[in-house]
């Protein structure tokens, strides 16, 4: 069986874009120059796509245009072609993709989901024009408001358990108030943790009853373990108490002692015996007491009466006491858990409500679509069908999504088709996400089996110098032994198993440098230590002729990402700053829009126009618009009747006229009025900020009460995006630097913890075990608390998890340098595990004795990489002004609606001005006998009221009886009815009707408004032209339809034109 | 470069002299007003004006049919549907589906497709054979492709897929057989009238005229048909086509000519050599990316600036209307027109302004909402208040909703009352009142009216908005009219939104002066020098596919149905023709992808940097970025600023006191101190929707004061355990009491405890048991105080003396302590460091024990006895309801709390002297503090930059 399936497992570096690509083109190539269109080519991020679909593009472009490239010769290799056949070939392919371009599908994985997904709008009770919604932090508002507004006797069962819930926390002394509770956990329902137990969740009818009678079941099992051992433990503490025996008698009094463990089980705590002293001291009392006089006697009590009683609770303890726990942390979540299933309901409506897809549903969405269909059938409705897979990042594909493409995959491989799979199980980092490494680790293989699957690893790193490959090989090999013995799991090793690579250039340049600090005596902190370095670092590298936008910061947080900026920023302005040098940063995160001084005076005006009581938005508009708090601002601003005073009147003036506009068109008012596009440096933020606006206003509801809610929600969030044009060095996240790649890397705070991404999520288990195993899936929300329960299990697998998933944070970071790796961080010889900056430091110890004197490291000399520089013709351009005008002031709509509501309205909407409709048929008519047929196609296209027909009917035919108009509808004439004469220069003049006789021209107009003098003037215009064109004897009439008289203007007999 | 219209204007005055015998026909209506214009400006003296259609209009004009507008087209298909499926799904939700099947109707005629061949199930069938002799043999494969997976094993998926499709026919055969009987059809119906019946026979008003056709690309095979019929009677055809994409068998541009010029009856009026424009003609390109879309359009908008600056002044109009500006993202409209030149005076726009952008969508929709969300008799404040405060409120009448708004607040009303929204001015009984969502149409149409005749401001729009809603909404109504059933308030809502969000009101301008701004469809057959594209990106040109179809895509090619394909090219030939003739070119496009991936290069785009060798500047928009420095914010004391803090001194008028919440805000941070209580910069009352914690203290406090307040007044405060047995009924009572003087209602009136009051009332009635059981196990003891408000001086050494007051909960006394007690709901804690740390504002600053202090230190001013104790302390959440309950503060670090305070009072009284000082130093500024945590829910926080 040929191997059709290939996993190719990618670190960093190992120029994974350019094997996908090769990969494509060798495909695209091998065959019929269309057969592109069976290939599809899965990305995971944006941004990553459109890399995938430039590269392909280029390198076939130079192919095609015969220019050598690093990609070429391997392609002939391969395909056996010659140069000249790879020329013809890929101008060929090159022109196919792009003119059939719509079937160059390289996409990320929710962009072809959404696509399958449109197709089916039908079968998922979607509307077609469906707005995708990224955010839930917004929807989960909602929905748990519109949960709460259920509160009330319609659902008696509901608001039960909701009371129950708040009296619950607050007799446990936490916030009464649960809806910030409900909505931590309602978020757990778009991770697909929680889709895969879903059905099983909500499968039952009447959830909160059963929820209930659980709810009683664990209170019970609590309950009962307490209830026996406090009855014991007071027993205990009666008789120490009988027999005078006080805490001051125990050595170490309760302190951990079997004093404080008797204590808290009697008032109803639940201890469990978690120190090594009771460990000991339920064993016998030898080591109960402090030396003195009563101690034997204190002995002898201990052993003849309490004893009997610890051995009891000992042996009462050890059988219950999982089971106690468990159920203790079950209960933690149980009452935002039973609600789930009505706020799953309640978002169903709001999705429905609002046409919605949420993004996070669309992958369980397509599994239901693909699961009860074969794919074929699927990929058939969306015209497209793909021979060929090849999928990136799979490190980070979820379990939907992998159960998604397999059926794809598997029919693919039955077809005999090659498939590929890139991923580098290392750079897994976005578990929160829902991406599972064990996909790519196992169950790939396991699917497809070995015989049809090739393992090639890509194991050459084309992207670091020497020093910094050889440095990241010690480093992770060691790292990842070192966490997995820690973690008692040999998970790590396996992932890091594979983790050397082989250099490819540079083989003994490159440096890596490593700093630790100590708080030093001006008792700073580490951190101020580090961050005062990076000025340092900058300076270095420049000596050695880096440029600044060489340098990457790479930050474990966004915060720390902007406490650099704003350090760097402030440290540009002190005696510190060296001359000749440049500290200047960007990052897509640090530069947020709320820290604009337009921003803020558009939105603190937006505020103030929403509720002009405001006093704080107007307070702050005013300061904003005059900088500064003299001349008593604040206290006018605050006062009823002078804060006019503050404002600027052109503002007040127009509140009115502001309150009609649309959340943009009123931006951009502001932002006139204001003269806000007049401050250069305000531009970029002013752009990005009408970016958002302009996002904004697509959504259903656009008004400013509902943008200032979402703005308060993802202000935050919200960031000037950078060009990388610019010469900063550039501060980003971990998770944000993942596939890039940089010159020189400082990582200045190296020692994020091992913990979570954030918040510690909650964990959806099946309980096997009795008794829980009556429960279905529950949620537990990952906590130490876990360990000596039924799910200690549970627990140990995600312990393991988050230790490697921040060993995975630490390659990824560690990997994106080329030339230079700079480390800082706190020094650590505790032999601890907890902080990643330990397991470094330890590896130095233990790998590099030499080089590590503990506090500092250093490997290669710190110089500058060779320069690869490429030539653009790109030009910068940047906004020299603002332009923000109103074109009300140059255009207006079209005014049809003034004259409809100027009488009585009822009336009008009846009454149609019949005027007009006379106009328009009787411009039609050319003779008598055709009137009729004119008529009947006149009331056909406006569907008339009977009065109308009947009065149009009446008065066109006293126009056809007229004593002198009846003639003009006679055969005698040649007839151009509405007839459009082209005058030389561009205008035009149409004449209702021209009467061409043998030695006569009649023009007549028809009027239906009152007699105007103009329209003499018009008709004789037309008499003039008509004349011009060499027509005899120009008549011409105009006819008030109003009184049906006529008037004739121009006589043939009395005026001459033109003498 | 001569436009093509132009062109065949002058060849046209050229080769006829009399232009009135020709019949043009255009692919719409814009070319022929074009085409009108140059033929015009090319005579020399007056002539007769051919005549001149849009192809729509010819196919009107033959066809005995007449179109319909669209909503009542989907309302027809839809009174089909149900019938013919015998189901009841509601008009909103079929609406989407039912605009997806017209589209799918309307194609198969345009493109005289068999119907009922097309939705044949094949499903069953092994093996086309004879009878399906109709088809061709890549038909039939296309079928095959198809229908070959319904062979293995069913699904649901197929099986829903299958039923619908058996259907079809029918529904497609009873709509257009009903339409039919009342003479109107939609725009494929009129195509296939005139295409069946010139294929019989030409009428002879048409076999008479000289037609000629001009500057068509993709047509459908109705028009093909009409066309290629006339050809053969002599009609003439002239494309604007360009040798680069016609001769070069992959440019989908020229797909369609291709083909035409193969044609049996159309290859005849193609010209042997096509024109070379787009590479032969000198043209200066220029690409700019740009980070998103408005930068597109403030760039564009200083290009027009710099147009504007060469031009001659004498004929500007004429001149700038060779410049065009295109917007294949309609969004970008409104931007693109708020960054034009302030000077520009001349502009015509072919696109409209989108009626969701009124005041009165916004009112509408507004008032809709209102009617989903009111209750029985009541609706809901959020959308009250925001129709109260529209701009037309606002006109007709001001003051009337501004009393409305404030009484609404005053009495916090979640929901309010219909009876409590009346007015004098009779917008308000047309606007709140309860409607069915049965009278949905009437009720909007009266207030449309009502609006439209009343707002009479002849320079304003807002009769122009009610006019278009007018006739929008009275097309609804006469749809329901008819309907048996009408959609509840939320499916009147969603058809609503979908019907409004896609109009637009037209703009006045002049074809034919000015700046032109047009949508891409829009620029078919028109030329311009200056040619200016923004949004070039793939998924706005070409724009995404269509939205769904339920023909699936094989089937179409099967039945020569377009596909994406046909759209593809159809973009691609009015991207490249709008560049043939142009002289300067500019392209913009973002460089920024959306969530789904949009955001990359338009392929035409890349197509033109590819292939076409074309010299072209590359440009890249980036705005130098500053980083916004944190400026302090400082404020001094200037001599009103300490006039108005005399406030707080005795003897003003205002009489105020220093409250030790304020003396909290001091301590914590002076600014806000001064913002909040001197310069009183707060932030509006608001309808408090939430329940929040300031109700249930509220709540809480009034209950416990009732309880007590009996024991005081009755018999000197004394308080026994068993008096403290007070039954269920009672409390239950007076938190309804307090609910009600919370929400102002009357006494008699019945509160509704509905969504999160529901709560409330359960922790105060847990809270207030609690009190109780605490004060039981406490009990006896003498109530001393309740809610006493009290008020101190303290004297400043500049002679001011300052009051200091505010409220003790409760004061009591048993066995030789005084309790100074406050309840607190939050989550305060009870533990402080020192005295010193109560004056001091860092983190672990503690108000409610500085605050209960205070009361302590009144209290012992005030009732020094040497012999009791005084004991200040919370009850709060957490002591309360802890395992082992232990009344009081307490201080440095100590588990157990503090049982007499009197000998910190002294230095207390110090600090708090000093305190008061400080704030009346004029030396001393108000100044931002230092500790970013006070700074979290500070109301000052996007002021501060905090
Ligand atoms: S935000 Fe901070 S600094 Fe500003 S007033 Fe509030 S507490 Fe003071």
């Amino acid at each position: 069986m040929t191997k059709t399936f290939h996993i190719y497992r990618s670190s960093a570096g190992s120029g994974k874009t350019r094997t996908l690509a090769k990969r494509y083109i060798l495909l695209a190539l091998s065959k019929q120059p269309e057969y592109f269109r069976f290939i599809l080519a899965v990305t995971f991020a944006n941004k990553a796509t459109q890399e995938m679909k430039s590269r392909i593009l280029e390198y076939l472009d130079d192919f095609a245009n015969g220019r050598p490239n690093n990609l070429s010769g391997e392609i002939k290799t391969e395909l056996h072609i010659d140069d000249d056949t790879l020329q013809a070939k890929s101008r060929e392919v090159l022109s196919y993709i792009l003119h059939k371009y719509s079937q160059f599908s390289i996409s990320t994985i929710d962009a072809f989901f959404q696509r399958v997904i449109r197709s089916f709008t039908r079968e998922a009770g979607l509307m077609g024009n469906f707005r995708l919604e990224v955010d839930t932090d917004y929807v989960l508002d909602e929905v748990i408001a519109a949960l709460m507004d259920d509160l009330g006797p319609e659902r008696q069962d509901l608001t039960d358990w909701v009371v129950q819930f708040s009296r619950e926390r607050l007799q446990e002394g936490e916030n009464w108030n649960v809806e910030f509770q409900l909505k931590m956990f309602a978020k757990e329902i778009f991770k697909e943790q929680f889709k895969t137990v879903e059905d099983r969740i909500l499968g039952s009818e009447n959830i909160l009853e059963d929820n209930r009678r659980m709810l009683d079941f664990l209170q019970t099992e609590v309950n009962t373990y307490r209830n026996y051992m406090r009855t014991k433990a007071s027993e205990a503490l009666r008789i120490l108490d009988e027999n005078n025996i006080k805490v001051s008698d125990f050595s170490y009094g309760d302190i951990g002692t079997i004093y404080a463990w008797f204590r808290d089980l009697s008032l109803g705590k639940s201890r469990s015996r978690d120190s090594k002293r009771i460990e000991a001291s339920v064993l016998g009392p030898t080591d109960w007491f402090k030396k003195g006089i009563y101690r034997e006697k204190y002995l002898a009590i201990a052993e003849s009466k309490i004893m009997p009683i610890v051995r009891d609770m000992v042996a009462y303890d050890d059988e219950n006491s999982i089971i106690s726990r468990t159920a203790i942390q079950v209960l933690k979540n149980f009452y935002a858990f039973g609600l789930i299933t009505d706020i799953t309901r309640k978002l169903r409506d709001y999705r429905e409500e609002n046409n919605l897809l949420i993004l996070a549903d669309a992958s369980k969405f397509l599994n239901g679509v693909i699961n009860n269909s074969d794919t074929p059938f699927v990929y058939e409705k969306v015209g497209s069908y793909y021979r060929n897979y090849l999928i990136d990042e799979f490190q980070d594909t979820s379990l939907f999504q992998w159960k998604n493409f397999t059926p794809l995959l598997r029919e693919a491989g039955d077809q005999n088709y090659f498939s590929l799979i890139v991923g580098d199980v290392k750079q897994s980092i976005y578990r929160w996400r829902s991406g599972d490494l064990e996909i790519l680790q196992k169950h790939v293989v396991n699917e497809f089996g070995e015989v049809r699957t090739e393992i090639v690893p890509l194991d050459t790193n084309f992207r670091s110098a020497g020093n910094i490959v050889d440095f990241n090989n010690t480093m992770f090999k060691a790292a990842a032994a070192r966490v997995a013995t820690h973690v008692n799991d040999n998970l790590p090793v396996e992932v890091f198993a594979e983790a050397e690579q082989k250099k490819s250039k540079w083989l003994d340049s490159g440096f890596v440098r490593m700093k630790f600090f100590e708080r030093n005596e001006e008792d700073e902190g580490w951190e101020e230590q580090a961050m005062r370095m990076i000025p340092t670092w900058m300076e270095q590298l420049q000596d050695k002729g880096a440029k600044q936008k060489e340098i990457a910061i790479i930050v474990r947080k966004n915060e720390e990402g902007q406490r650099i900026a704003q350090y760097l920023l402030n440290f540009r302005n002190t005696p510190e700053a060296k001359p000749g040098y440049s500290y200047e940063v960007v990052s897509n995160e640090s530069l947020r829009l709320d820290t604009s001084l337009s921003v803020n005076i558009i939105i603190s005006a937006l505020k103030f126009l929403k509720n002009t009581q405001d006093r704080v938005s107007r307070g702050q508009l005013a300061y904003e618009l005059a900088g500064t708090p003299a001349d008593d601002l604040f206290i006018k601003a605050g006062s009823k009747d002078r804060f006019e005073d503050t404002l600027p009147p052109k503002f007040l003036d127009r509140l009115k006229h502001f309150k009609q506009l649309s959340l943009f068109e009123l931006t951009e008012e502001i932002i006139q009025l204001f003269g806000l596009g007049e401050k250069p440096e305000e531009l970029a933020y002013l752009q990005a900020f009408q970016d958002l606006i302009l996002e904004f206003s697509a959504r259903e509801r656009t008004d400013i009460n509902s943008f200032l809610e979402w703005w308060e929600m993802y202000k935050a969030r919200k960031s000037i995006k950078v060009s990388s044009s610019i010469d900063a060095a550039n501060i980003v996240t971990i998770h944000g630097s993942k596939g890039l790649q940089y010159k020189y890397v400082i990582i200045p705070f190296c020692n994020w913890r091992f913990g979570h991404e954030s918040s510690t999520p909650l964990m959806w288990i099946t309980p096997t075990e009795k008794p829980f195993n009556q429960l279905g899936a529950l949620a537990l929300r990952f906590s130490t608390d876990l360990k000596r329960t039924q799910f200690e299990a549970a627990y140990q697998e995600e312990y393991v998890k988050v230790y490697l998933d921040n060993l995975n944070l630490l390659y990824v970071a560690f990997t994106r340098a080329e030339w230079g790796l700079i480390v800082t961080g706190p020094v650590s010889n505790s032999g601890r595990m907890n902080f990643v900056g330990e397991v470094v430091q330890a590896v130095l110890q233990e790998k590099y004795p030499f080089q590590f004197n503990g506090v500092e490291f250093s490997v290669g000399e710190i110089n500058t990489m060779p320069d690869q520089w490429v030539k653009t013709d790109i030009i910068e351009r940047k906004l020299d002004r603002y332009p923000s005008t109103d074109w009300r002031e140059k255009l207006v709509i079209k005014r049809e609606g003034s004259e409809f509501f100027e009488d009585e309205v009822s009336e009008k909407r009846s009454k149609i001005n019949r005027g007009i409709l006379i106009h328009t048929v009787l411009s039609r008519i050319e003779y008598k006998t055709d009137a009729e047929e004119k008529l009947i196609q006149f009331f056909l296209e406006h569907a008339l009221p009977n009065e109308d027909i009947e009065a149009v009917r009446k008065d066109v035919y006293s126009v056809l009886d007229h004593p002198v108009m009846s003639n003009w509808f006679t055969k005698e004439w040649e007839i151009k009815a509405e007839a459009l004469v082209l005058l030389p220069g561009g205008t035009q003049k149409r004449i209702d009707r021209i009467m061409l006789g043998k030695k006569r021209t009649v023009i007549v107009d028809y009027k239906t408004g009152e007699r105007k003098s103009a329209d003499r003037d018009q008709i004789e215009v037309y008499a003039r032209v008509l004349t011009q064109m060499g027509y005899p004897n120009v008549q011409a009439f105009l006819v008030y339809l109003k009184d049906m008289k006529l008037d004739e203007v121009i006589s043939n007999s009395t005026f001459n034109l033109f003498g | 470069m001569t436009p093509f219209l132009k062109e065949l204007a002058e060849q046209m005055i050229r080769e006829h002299p009399k232009l009135d015998e020709l019949t043009f026909v255009f692919p719409n209506r814009r070319a022929a007003l074009y085409f009108e214009n140059y033929l015009a400006r090319a005579l020399k003296k007056p002539q007769w004006a051919p005549a001149l259609f849009s192809i729509e209009e010819f196919f009107k004009r033959h066809s005995d049919l007449r179109e319909p507008d669209k909503l009542t087209l989907i309302f027809k298909l839809y009174q089909v549907y149900t019938s013919v499926l015998n189901n009841n799904e509601s008009f909103d939700r079929f609406y989407f589906w039912g605009e997806m099947l017209l589209r799918d109707f309307d194609e198969i005629d345009k493109y005289l497709v068999n119907a009922p061949q097309l939705f044949k199930d094949l499903s069953k069938i092994k093996e086309l054979d004879e009878t399906f002799d109709y088809l061709t043999e890549e038909q039939k494969s296309f079928l095959k492709d198809f229908w070959i997976h319904f062979s293995d094993k069913p699904s649901a998926t197929k099986d829903e897929f299958l039923f619908m499709w058996k259907k079809l026919p029918k529904v497609y055969t009873e709509f257009t057989k009903a339409l039919k009987k009342e003479s109107l059809g939609y725009e494929g119906m009129l195509h296939r009238d005139v295409a069946e019946s010139f294929s019989k026979k030409i009428p002879a008003a048409v076999r008479n005229s000289r037609f000629i056709f001009a500057g068509f690309n993709a047509l459908t095979k109705a028009e093909e048909k009409v066309i290629s019929i006339l050809v053969a009677n002599g009609a003439k055809i002239y494309w604007d086509a360009d040798e680069y994409y016609v001769e070069n068998d992959l440019q989908e541009a020229g797909q369609f000519m291709r083909e035409y010029r193969k044609h049996e009856h159309l290859a005849s009026t193609f010209d042997a050599a096509l024109p070379k424009h787009f590479l032969e003609s000198q043209k200066n390109i220029s690409l700019t990316a740009v980070p998103q879309r408005i930068g597109q359009a403030k760039l564009a908008g200083l290009e027009i600036a710099d147009i504007l600056k060469t031009l001659p002044k004498d004929d500007l109009p004429v001149e700038l209307s060779k410049t065009v500006i295109v917007l294949p993202d309609e969004s970008m409209l409104l931007p693109m027109m708020h960054s034009l030149p302030d000077e520009l005076r001349d502009i015509n726009v072919t696109m409209g302004f989108p009626l969701r952008d009124t005041p009165l969508f916004n009112l509408l929709d507004q008032v809709i909402e209102m009617q989903v969300r009111k209750r029985s008799a009541s609706f809901r404040h959020r959308e009250v208040n925001a129709i109260l405060g529209h701009a037309y409120f606002l006109t007709l009448a001001e003051k009337e909703a501004q009393e409305r708004i404030a009484q609404i607040v005053r009495n916090n009303r979640v929901y309010v009352p219909i009876d409590e929204l009346l007015g004098d001015d009779p917008i308000f009984a047309t606007i709140f009142r309860f409607v069915e969502s049965a009278q949905a149409t009437d009720y909007l149409l009266e207030i449309v009216e009502h609006l439209g005749a009343r707002l009479t401001d002849k320079k304003s729009f807002d009769r122009e908005y009610a006019y278009h809603f007018h006739q929008h909404i009275s097309r609804l109504h006469s749809i329901f009219s008819v309907s048996e059933k009408a959609p509840d308030w939320r499916g009147f809502q969603k058809l609503f939104r979908q019907v409004m969000m896609m109009q637009k009101i037209p703009f006045t301008g002049e074809p034919l002066r000015g700046l032109q701004i047009m949508g891409v469809l829009e620029t078919r057959n028109l030329d311009f020098d200056n040619v200016i594209i923004l949004s070039l990106n793939e998924g706005q040109l070409p724009s995404p596919p269509r939205q769904g179809s339920y023909v699936p895509h094989a089937i179409r090619r099967a039945y020569g149905l377009p596909t994406w394909q046909h759209q593809d090219a159809i973009y691609a030939y009015l991207f490249y023709r709008l560049l043939q003739r142009a002289s300067n070119v500019s392209f913009y496009y973002s460089t920024e992808p959306d969530v789904i991936g949009n955001g990359e290069m338009s392929r035409y785009l890349q197509q033109v940097i590819m292939e076409s060798k074309l010299p072209m500047q590359k440009r890249v928009l980036h705005n130098p970025i500053h980083v916004h420095a944190i400026h302090p914010i400082v404020v001094d004391k200037t001599p009103t600023v300490m006039q108005v803090l005399d406030k707080f001194v005795n003897e003003t008028p205002e009489m105020r006191s220093l409250s030790p919440s304020s003396l909290n805000d001091y301590i914590e941070c002076s600014l806000r101190f001064y913002l909040k209580h001197v310069a009183q910069m707060r932030e509006a009352d608001e309808v408090e929707e939430d329940v929040d914690a300031r109700i249930l203290g509220s709540i809480l406090h009034d209950v416990a004061f009732w309880l007590y307040q009996e024991f005081r007044d009755t018999r000197g405060g004394a308080v026994n355990p068993d008096d403290l047995n007070i039954p269920d009924e009672r409390i239950d009572k007076l938190i309804d009491r307090a609910f009600r003087e919370f929400y102002h209602m009357a006494y008699n009136e019945e509160i509704v405890y509905e969504g999160k009051r529901i709560v409330v009332k359960e922790v105060v009635r847990t809270f207030v048991r609690k009190v109780l059981e605490r004060d039981a196990e406490y009990a006896p003891f003498e109530i001393r105080m309740l809610e006493q408000d009290f008020n101190e001086t303290i004297d400043l050494t500049s002679g001011k003396r300052v009051r200091v007051g505010g409220k003790i909960d409760r004061a009591d006394a048993s066995r030789g302590t005084v309790r100074v007690v406050d309840y607190k709901t939050g989550n305060d804690e009870l533990k402080f460091d020192d005295i010193e740390s109560l004056f001091n504002g860092d983190s672990k600053h503690n108000k409610a024990a500085f605050q209960t202090i205070l009361y302590a230190y009144v209290y012992f001013l005030h009732n020094n006895s040497p012999v009791e104790k005084i004991q200040p302390g919370l009850m709060n959440r957490n002591s309360l309801f802890g395992r082992d309950f232990k009344f009081g503060l307490k201080a440095g670090g100590s588990k157990e709390p503090m049982e007499d305070v009197k000998p910190m009072l002294q230095e207390f009284g110090q600090r708090l002297h000093q305190v008061v000082e400080e704030i009346y130093d004029p030396k001393v500024p108000f100044a931002q503090t230092s500790n970013l945590k006070s700074c979290t829910w500070c109301p000052y926080r996007a002021l501060c930059r905090r």
